[in-house]
């Protein structure tokens, strides 16, 4: 290939060369080749955080291990405040490090040289940081009809408001705010009594005057009939799991838009009050279609009691007399007798 | 603060990988004796002379990189020695593979050009030396591969495309694999496809068994990459969004046409052909070695600038 007079050591500098070549090759191929797609998305800037990525090892060994953790801790409550789960460290926030947020020096199995300098509470320190990734904080959120003050806490103005005042442990997985484990609105209200603030809805509330069958009951129903919906001890939960939602049975509509109409933040709430037939309607499966039926399926309890709870001296009985759906169900009979019911 | 990691940081892998793979493949015509068959082989020549400049070129673009090279050049000592930090395994390789890659090349002029050496009077145990520190360098030179790709994975957390696992239930990393495999296949391509050809004439009859080797690992990087895409794609989120970017989104262009059509297509042709019909003409076989040179730059790119971080 190359002329046989030429020495073979001229293959180094060519070798050299060829790499060199290769390079502004790859160079010129591929600006020329991207510029018949369009623009690829720049690769944005990685948090610079992230590089602390591996820290959580040694943290990680102690507080996702309970063992360990009650055995070093100086009480239970404490080894149980400290836990952290092993999975958390996958989290988003998890996977930038114990470290990154709470200091303390990596690195080391000896626990007092591990804790030193640590800090509990990040974002009291290391508000920037938290900045660092989550730079657009707008004041109202359109989707969820809320305002959050974020202004006034990033540029200081909420005088000794910080990120963790209400986001609390969502390094762990739980936002006091968003709650990816429990919403809390009493956690807001709580902080605000405190603090003598205002505590009307419009405080945070924005355009919730207008009721529709759509607004979110959650909204201003969150204690104590949307949270008895999570309670596997009451009937509401099982009604949930059964997909029903909130109008399934509180479906008089008109009656609903009446009430809201002139509802004030706080005011009372009137409980539902189902008739027999409404519970017959849908309990076709484990045959409660008829009084005659209920009382045909604890007919055994007048032999092992001595009575039936479904055909007693006041004849036919209302089932939300005993059978309640948010708050527990209740055995009418026992005040006066002792039968021993338990009432699902 | 790294903010794009794009040409430089894709130069300064390829050279590592470059340099490595070129160390591999003149050790090999060492160890296989089928160095000796020549008196003077442009392919060690090559092969043990380039990797010292070529790694020791890419590390001062590494240093360069890291910012602080500049202003506190000293900062370099700091990473001696801190034991935890994949950085300090990869300037500890880099620190041993350099010395002993320029050893090599030294050791392989005074072989083969002996005439100097011998006025001197002294004689040296050259052929013995050199194959301790070619076995010792490819220890090194498997390692220099390597790390260029567990460098990138180390920073996995963040970018997750870059720790994307060999199998979507295997949690090794892929790219450490897929590196030292093209480090091999671009070494081999500067080596023997590009200086064996342009200096031997006879190269083809004194390696018979090269497109078997060839076709072997380019089929080995194929499927890594195939399996790269394909784990990317099972384990979703940002790694399987840089994965969609690659095969059939705006970088796909880049990737077909830029990398597997010279990289792995072409050569897969060539040294298909060769290895049924015993022959193939030097000139495409000089274009498949480039291929591969010029693709596994590209792939490191296409790799760096593919990678998405986490959306926090």
């Amino acid at each position: 290939m190359l002329p046989s007079n030429w020495p073979r050591w001229i293959t180094v500098p060519i070798g050299f060369g060829v790499a060199v070549a290769s390079i502004v090759f790859g160079l010129i191929l591929v600006s020329s080749v991207q510029a018949f797609v369009p623009e690829a998305e720049p690769t944005a800037t990685p948090p610079r955080i992230a590089y602390a990525a591996p820290l959580s090892g040694e943290c990680a060994a102690c507080h996702a291990d309970q063992e360990r953790l009650e055995e070093t801790a100086a009480s239970a409550e404490e080894a149980q405040s400290s836990y952290v789960e092993a999975s958390l460290t996958e989290s988003t926030h998890g996977r930038l490090g114990c470290v990154t947020c709470h200091q303390g020096t990596p690195e080391t199995e000896d626990i007092d040289a591990a804790h030193t300098g640590l800090v509990a509470e990040a974002s009291v320190y290391f508000q920037e940081d938290c900045l660092l990734c989550h730079r657009e904080l707008p004041d109202e959120y359109a989707d969820d009809n809320l305002l959050a003050p974020h202004d006034a806490v990033v540029d200081g103005s909420a005088e000794d408001l910080t990120c963790g005042d209400c986001h609390g442990s969502v390094g762990h997985g739980y936002d006091r705010v968003t709650g990816e484990v429990i919403i809390s609105m009493a956690g807001c209200m709580e902080c605000h009594e405190e603090r003598d603030l205002d505590v009307g809805c419009e405080v945070c509330h924005v355009e919730m005057a207008a009721w529709s069958p759509d607004t979110d009951c959650a909204l201003c129903h969150m204690v104590p009939n949307v949270e008895s919906l999570e309670d596997s001890n009451l009937l509401a939960y099982d009604h949930a799991q059964e997909g029903l939602a909130c109008l399934d049975c509180h479906n008089d509509l008109e009656g609903l838009e009446q009430v809201h109409e002139y509802a004030v933040p706080g005011g009372p709430v009137s409980a539902l009050r189902v008739e027999m037939e409404f519970c017959f309607d849908c309990h076709v499966a484990n045959e409660h279609t008829s009084y005659e039926q209920v009382i045909q399926l604890t007919a055994d309890l007048e032999e092992e009691v001595g009575a039936n709870p479904h055909d007693s001296h006041y004849g036919e009985m209302e089932c939300r007399i005993c059978h309640k759906m948010h708050e527990e169900s209740e055995d009418y009979c026992a005040q006066c007798h002792s039968f021993g019911w338990q009432v699902p | 603060m790294q903010t794009i990691w794009g040409w430089l940081p894709a130069i300064y892998l390829f050279l590592g990988g470059l340099g490595a793979g070129a160390f591999l493949a003149a050790a090999t015509l060492e160890f296989t004796g089928k160095r000796y068959e020549i008196d003077i082989c442009p392919i060690t020549l090559v092969g043990a002379i380039l990797p010292g400049p070529l790694v020791a070129l890419g590390t001062v673009l590494l240093i360069f990189d890291l910012g602080a090279g500049l202003r506190e050049p000293w900062r370099i000592f700091y990473m001696f020695t801190h034991f935890s930090s994949v950085m300090t395994w990869g300037i500890w390789i880099l620190s041993v593979f350099i010395p002993l890659s320029l050893v090599y090349g030294f050791l392989e002029v005074m072989d083969t050009y002996p005439m100097v050496w011998e006025r001197m009077g002294k004689r040296i145990p050259v052929r013995r030396i050199k194959r301790i520190v070619a076995g010792v360098g490819s220890v090194f030179a498997v390692g220099t591969a390597l790390y260029t790709g567990i460098l990138l994975s180390a920073v996995g957390p963040a970018i997750p495309f870059w720790s994307t696992s060999i199998l979507p239930f295997l949690p090794i990393p892929m790219m450490p694999l897929l590196f030292l495999v093209s480090a091999i296949s671009t070494g081999i391509g500067l080596t023997v496809d590009l200086s064996g050809t342009l200096a031997l004439p006879d190269m083809q009859k004194r390696f018979r068994r090269l497109p078997a080797i060839h076709l072997a690992l380019i089929g080995i990087e194929a499927v890594l990459l195939g399996l790269l895409l394909f784990t990317a794609f099972a384990q979703g989120g940002a790694a399987a969004q840089a994965a969609r970017d690659i095969a059939m989104g705006p970088r796909s262009l880049v990737f077909w046409i830029l990398i597997v059509l010279p990289g792995f297509a072409f050569p897969l042709v060539v040294h298909a052909c060769a290895l049924g019909l015993g022959r193939h003409p030097r000139l495409v076989h000089l274009g498949a070695g480039m291929g591969i040179v010029v693709a596994g730059l590209i792939l490191r790119y296409l790799v760096l600038v593919s990678g998405i971080p986490v959306t926090l």
